[in-house]
């Protein structure tokens, strides 16, 4: 949990590095100490040099919020013996780094920890944010990148996902840097609820956390297995789940499977032939090639605006999102949501460098536009879950003229109706004048320009790329005639059917009708 | 343009000579966007301060219009207490934006040091 420490001014925050063992947490974290030229410090290790309880590290450097950020940076020991000190050390993690072994032979088991790593949470950690450290991925064997997303994202993990060779320092920095923003971003919504705690950290080295691990622990050190028996009755009521059932099985293959590793360890090892303890799918997912709605986990430049983007994102995050095609083959998701987002059928690349390269093309489109279009609207490249990369537009659902007229037709007074109607017109003649700068065509009807923010604005969806030249324009008053006109006529009928019903065969009311109509 | 990781290398070798590099984004200008990017503080929002900067950039430009000023702009620094920043026009349409801690650099390095290696995000 981050403190805020007075005596010093500084906001204390820990990152957990957790992980199957001889996954890299260790090497990890030694690389990070390599980088910003800090001091690791490793209380125990067994004769293979494998972490007994954890590695330490701090790195003090930045501002939040006014106060500096110390980070605390420890890993937990990966040995299914020692899951007592591993959950432990997540029920402090400001974040989470999760080291996996991507390797064939390893990947079963990273699996395997991830998802105990979900039960450990319900016991103590939910809402830390995590990142999936795709380790080792200089190995020949390495699983792809499209199939780590895939995989997580059946198991429905929404979790950044940073490769790395920790051997060599790759993606090291980079996950860190995740991390603590994930950690920054927690303690900001709790220093806005007034929950971050102020006063000194439980522990401020190393010394200090062995201390508070060896009082936690009545020996003998307690197992993975009795870690997740002891845990709260949430824990113990989504054990009986067929999901957990499963998962039960798969632990106590891996207890097996681990202790044989431990005995020989001299040989190569086999691949862990076990079952995924992945979590029910949904009964009816939407369709199996729909692509993943984008989500908080987006990384840097691959969303304009960069700052009110992440914003926007963060919110659309919170609602649930089911991707539907069109049968154009446009992907739309957030119906109902207040947010509409869109995909256009050929909006998806290969690799992120082609994605990126269109995404500035219109995002510079969308910059070139800002005073015309709804200001809450973004544009992001997001990975669609099968290795490539899908551009979205999301755009917040506003009022448009044409629900402002029938709101007023519906329940106002005809002069209340009038001054709807001006107003709309008023609207349309602001907008179709701005619109004469705009670099592409943007429709003006009553259905895609709002009146948000007090002054006329383009609700719609921007053009896809690449946009054709301006063409002829529309005059204001044609523009006027033709969004309005079908409306007053609507609105005849109506009246018109109204008098005759109400007066048939009267000779003024027939005079009044020609009369309305010229 | 370069593509993410050859940005990412270029500011691998700017890192490697410039003691005190804090942080270098490769910004598009008209957007705002980051093309690439590197930090070694975690604190700093690099997206975030490239996005405000290229607004900076696009008002200098701006003023250099109005002014009816036929000369270009090259690059932009900025001192403050304990950091230097620098913004490098990279072409028409790109700009590099540098942050050093000032106690550990000085601005002729950097500049020397960002010329050398302008040449690799055209």
């Amino acid at each position: 949990m981050a403190v805020l420490d007075p005596s010093c001014n500084q906001v204390v925050i820990r990152i957990v590095y957790d992980g199957p063992p001889e996954a890299g947490k260790t090497t990890s974290v030694r690389a990070l100490a390599t980088s910003f030229a800090g001091v690791t410090s490793t209380p125990e290790e067994d004769a293979t040099g494998r972490t007994q309880w954890f590695d330490w590290m701090e790195y003090v450097g930045g501002r939040f919020e006014g106060s500096e950020i110390r980070c605390q940076i420890v890993t937990v020991p990966g040995q299914r013996a020692l899951g007592a000190r591993r959950r432990e050390l997540l029920r402090t993690a400001d974040a989470i780094v999760f080291v996996g072994d991507t390797s064939a032979a390893r990947w079963p088991r990273t699996l395997t920890y991830l998802e105990e790593l979900r039960q450990l949470r319900i016991d103590g950690v939910g809402a830390v944010g995590i990142v999936f450290q795709a380790n080792k991925r200089d190995l020949p064997d390495a699983v792809g990148v499209a199939d780590i997303r895939q995989q997580l994202g059946d198991a429905r993990w929404t979790i950044g996902i940073v490769e790395s060779v920790a051997a060599d320092g790759t993606g090291i920095r980079e996950a860190f840097v995740y991390a603590v923003r994930l950690a920054l971003d927690r303690a900001r919504d709790e220093l806005a609820a007034g929950r971050l705690k102020t006063g000194t950290p439980a522990q401020v080295s190393p010394a200090e956390l062995l201390a508070a691990l060896r009082a936690a622990e009545a020996p003998p050190a307690a197992s993975m297995e009795e870690a997740l028996a002891i845990a709260s009755p949430t824990v113990a009521t989504a054990l009986t789940s067929v999901a957990a059932n499963l998962l039960g099985d798969v632990l106590a293959a891996e207890v097996d499977r681990e202790w044989e590793l431990e005995a020989a360890s001299a040989e190569p090892e086999e691949p862990v032939r076990v079952a995924l303890p992945l979590p029910p799918i949904p009964a009816v997912p939407p369709s199996k090639l729909a692509p993943r709605p984008p989500d908080a986990s987006v990384p840097s430049g691959a969303i304009w605006p960069p700052v009110e983007g992440r914003t926007i994102l963060l919110e659309v995050a919170t609602v649930d999102l089911v991707p539907r095609r069109h049968t154009n083959g446009d992907w739309s998701a957030g119906l109902g949501t207040g947010w509409r987002l869109v995909s256009k059928r050929d909006a998806v690349f290969d690799s992120l460098d082609t994605g990126r390269n269109a995404l500035v093309q219109w995002a510079r489109l969308h910059a070139a536009c800002t005073l015309i279009v709804s200001p809450h609207r973004c544009i992001v490249l997001a990975a669609t879950g099968d290795g490539r990369w899908r551009l979205w537009q999301i755009v917040r659902a506003e009022e448009s003229l044409r629900d402002l007229v029938e709101r007023a037709s519906s329940d106002a007074e005809a002069a209340d109706l009038a001054d709807s109607l001006c107003q709309t017109a008023h609207a349309l003649v602001e907008v179709h004048a701005r619109l004469a700068d705009a670099p592409c065509d943007l429709p003006l009807t009553l259905d895609t320009i709002g009146a948000c923010d007090a002054s006329g604005m383009y609700i719609g969806l921007m053009p896809e790329m690449p946009v054709a030249p301006p063409g002829e324009r529309r005059s204001p008053s044609a523009v006027v005639e033709a969004e309005l006109a079908p409306l007053l006529v609507d609105r005849l009928r109506e009246l018109e059917g109204a008098l005759a019903r109400r007066a048939p065969g009267d000779a003024q009311v027939a005079a009044l009708l020609t009369n309305l109509r010229r | 343009m370069p593509s993410e990781k050859q940005i990412v290398d270029a500011f691998e070798k700017i890192a490697a000579d410039l003691p005190g590099f804090m942080a270098a984004s490769l910004v598009d200008i008209e957007s705002g966007m980051t093309l690439g990017l590197k930090s070694v503080r975690p604190d700093f929002d690099l997206a975030a301060a490239s996005a405000y900067n290229s607004e900076m950039v696009k008002q200098k430009l701006k003023i250099m219009r109005a002014l009816n000023l036929k000369t270009h702009l090259e690059d932009m620094l900025l001192t403050l207490g304990d950091q230097i920043h620098v913004i490098k026009l990279i072409g028409p349409t790109t700009f590099v934006y540098l942050a050093v801690d000032r106690s550990q650099c000085n601005l002729a390095i950097v500049r020397t040091v960002l010329q050398k290696n302008a040449g690799a995000f055209l």
